[in-house]
């Protein structure tokens, strides 16, 4: 058998699968003796997600060859993940270009599905310097991101100097979200250069209400006009990454 | 006229869900009385064809009124009377009131579960006549004589008369085509995928519905499905289908407007190069059917390379123009980013169903571009040239002609 791999609670990567989604529907994860990857821009190149699993974040992680492709539609994964039952383990193997995917709790079952050709371009990761970096509570960003969706479809990026802003406007209304130090809204905050920045609404939205499953704290980081990441560190070690190109005002 | 109704309400409406609380819509109340006239009034025994036309009714779900609607004619003639894509440019809003309006709808009721068993006589001549892709003569029988009861919604065609059936005979072999046999024949093919044979066998949108609202395809526990909501669930369904296609081709080679008008509707396609994306902005101008107010009334939907609708309310405008839509790029065997405008005017007074969205966008698109803007201004201009509503107010409103003419920074830039 080329791969295999379990991980212990099965509903976690319902939450991973659907994160990836809110970028692209379907990609390839890269196995290799260090640990699983996937790199990939959606289809209108605004968006990219990184996703980094060492195999230490696996209960078990066998792999023969040096490099395996798992092609995947994630509409399709993620319908077997949905009958995941809370506390199943989950195994996965690709052998004979078939992907299975076993759930492991009261009883066993196993699914499998053909793996598909996914037209993939290695990616280099952006090349970006951020002058402003913040940690935060993913659920206080998802929070801020969904009032800032009700008044528009952009948000500006603020970091001054002792504070975050998010800040949205159209002929509905305003929107400011505040966060600091101080207050306890941040974690962590560092500003080389008070810089700002606009992001759609519509990717940063999907994104984090998806991706806060995966962890409690985001680490955001951005400069004037440049593109934002969004780190969420998987337990054990992984990280899922989101980069987003600006929107030019 | 009593109290006010909101206009926004009306706009979502459109006189289907009583949304304002009255027993009868209004607007719709003002069109029937400026409708009637009937040959088949007062009779209560007709040899009539039928189209062949159906209808199942929503109300009282899952005990459902449903029957074919008949024409005043025999033979041949009968066809025009439901014929959407023979009257589009031809007829006028009256004409087609008027041809609808000596129409019978000829009902009976059934609980929704009923389709499966072989129990209804009036089910099963329905079926029989509406497998015909030619009309059907047939004998009618009613308890009373049909009465008048036009009504408007904007999804299902209008029907003039309406009568209790009693009995229903098909006088005439329906032609129905071998392959459609052994598709409703089957019992184990999942109502999608008989849908998708259909298609692939040639059939158009408003045969497949007909046969879906009859509770005739998919697997064992087949049931009736009201005419709006099957008109909406086939744009969908052959709308996916083309999608899964249409995805893995190559990207339009440049932009390029399209545009029809009939009926007081305007359409304007945009099609653009880059991955699917679709966008639908719908313009109520005011005092147009539905809006009695001063100011438009803009509703907008949209999906993303996903093929799913972001406002879940979708409703049924926004498959009708989504489904040829993507049979026309999967015609030319590219993807699109598009954005459909449709601008209700005024002169469109009464609404004569969601099929005058369907073949308005058909003909936009089947016609030669009437612009290829070179850049975003120029795209604008024809935009503000062609419409009546300002651009700034659609584009304050709309997601993706926004990101069109305004384009932030793709990742690219940064790798």
């Amino acid at each position: 058998m080329p791969l295999k791999f379990e991980f212990p609670d099965a509903r976690d990567w319902r939450y991973l699968i659907e994160s990836l989604q809110t970028v692209i529907e379907e990609a390839n994860f890269i196995a290799d003796a260090e640990g699983l990857r996937l790199r990939a821009l959606d289809p209108s190149r605004i968006a990219m997600v990184d996703l980094y699993m060492p195999r230490e974040v696996f209960e078990l992680y066998e792999i023969d060859e040096e490099r395996v492709r798992i092609g995947v539609n994630f509409d399709d994964l993620n319908k077997i993940l949905k009958r995941a039952k809370a506390k199943d383990k989950i195994l996965f193997q690709v052998e004979g270009g078939r992907l299975r995917v076993t759930l492991a709790g009261k009883a066993e079952r196993t699914f499998s599905l053909p793996l598909i050709d996914v037209v993939g371009e290695e990616l280099p990761l952006p090349k970006v310097t951020f002058d402003v970096t913040a940690k935060m509570v993913s659920d206080t960003l998802r929070d801020a991101l969904k009032d800032a969706e009700m008044i528009s479809d952009t948000a500006r990026f603020v970091g001054e100097e002792k504070e975050l802003k998010i800040v949205a406007k159209s002929d509905k209304g305003e929107l400011e979200a505040r966060f600091s130090l101080e207050s306890g809204s941040l974690l962590e905050y560092e500003v080389k250069q008070p810089s700002t920045s606009s992001y759609s609404l519509e990717y940063l939205e999907d994104i984090v209400s998806k991706a806060y499953r995966i962890s409690d704290l985001v680490t955001l980081e951005f400069s004037t006009n440049k593109p934002l990441s969004l780190t969420f560190d998987i337990a054990g070690g992984g990280v899922l990454r989101y980069f987003l190109a600006p929107r030019m005002e | 006229m009593p109290s006010r109704v909101d206009p926004a309400l009306c706009a979502k409406c459109k006189g289907a869900r009583r949304l304002c609380g009255r027993p009868a819509c209004p607007i719709a109340m003002r069109i029937v009385e400026s409708a009637r006239a009937a040959a088949l009034l007062g009779k209560r025994e007709l040899q009539a064809a039928t189209p062949p036309s159906v209808l199942v009714g929503e109300y009282g779900y899952p005990v459902v009124r449903l029957g074919p609607v008949a024409a005043p004619v025999s033979g041949e003639e009968a066809a025009r009377y439901e014929d959407y894509r023979g009257w589009w440019g031809r007829l006028s809003l009256e004409d087609i009131i008027a041809l609808r309006a000596s129409t019978a709808y000829s009902r009976f009721e059934l609980r929704v579960t009923e389709a499966r068993g072989g129990g209804s006589r009036l089910l099963e001549a329905t079926r029989e006549a509406a497998l015909s892709v030619k009309p059907v003569d047939a004998e009618f029988r009613f308890e009373k004589p049909p009465a008048p009861r036009l009504t408007f919604d904007g999804v299902v065609t209008p029907v003039g008369l309406g009568g209790l059936l009693r009995d229903m005979r098909v006088v005439e072999n329906p032609v129905v085509p071998r392959r459609v046999d052994q598709i409703v024949g089957d019992a184990d093919a999942k109502a999608r995928d008989a849908v998708a044979e259909l298609y692939r066998a040639g059939a158009d949108n408003y045969y497949i519905t007909r046969l879906l609202s009859l509770g005739m395809l998919g697997e064992r526990a087949r049931r009736l499905v009201p005419t709006r909501w099957a008109i909406t669930a086939v744009d969908k369904m052959l709308g996916d289908l083309l999608l899964e296609r249409v995805r893995g081709a190559p990207e339009y080679p440049a932009l390029e407007v399209r545009y029809a008008e009939y009926l007081g509707n305007r359409y304007l396609i945009v099609l653009a190069p880059g991955p699917w994306a679709f966008e639908m902005i719908e313009v109520w101008l005011p005092r147009s059917v539905w809006v009695r107010s001063a100011e438009p009334y803009v509703s907008v939907n949209y999906e993303l390379w996903d093929g799913r609708a972001r406002n879940p309310e979708a409703d049924g405008g926004y498959y009708a123009m989504r489904l040829p839509v993507l049979e026309h790029l999967s015609r030319v065997r590219r993807q699109a980013t598009v954005v459909a405008v449709r601008e209700v005017t005024p002169s469109y007074y009464a609404p004569v169903g969601v099929w005058q969205v369907r073949e308005s966008v058909r003909h936009a698109l089947s016609s030669p571009p009437v612009a290829l803007p070179r850049d975003a201004s120029e795209l604008l201009r024809e935009l503000a040239g062609r419409l009546e509503t300002s651009v700034e107010r659609i584009l304050a409103e709309s997601r993706i002609l926004k990101r069109l003419v305004r384009p932030g920074a793709k990742l690219d830039a940064f790798l």
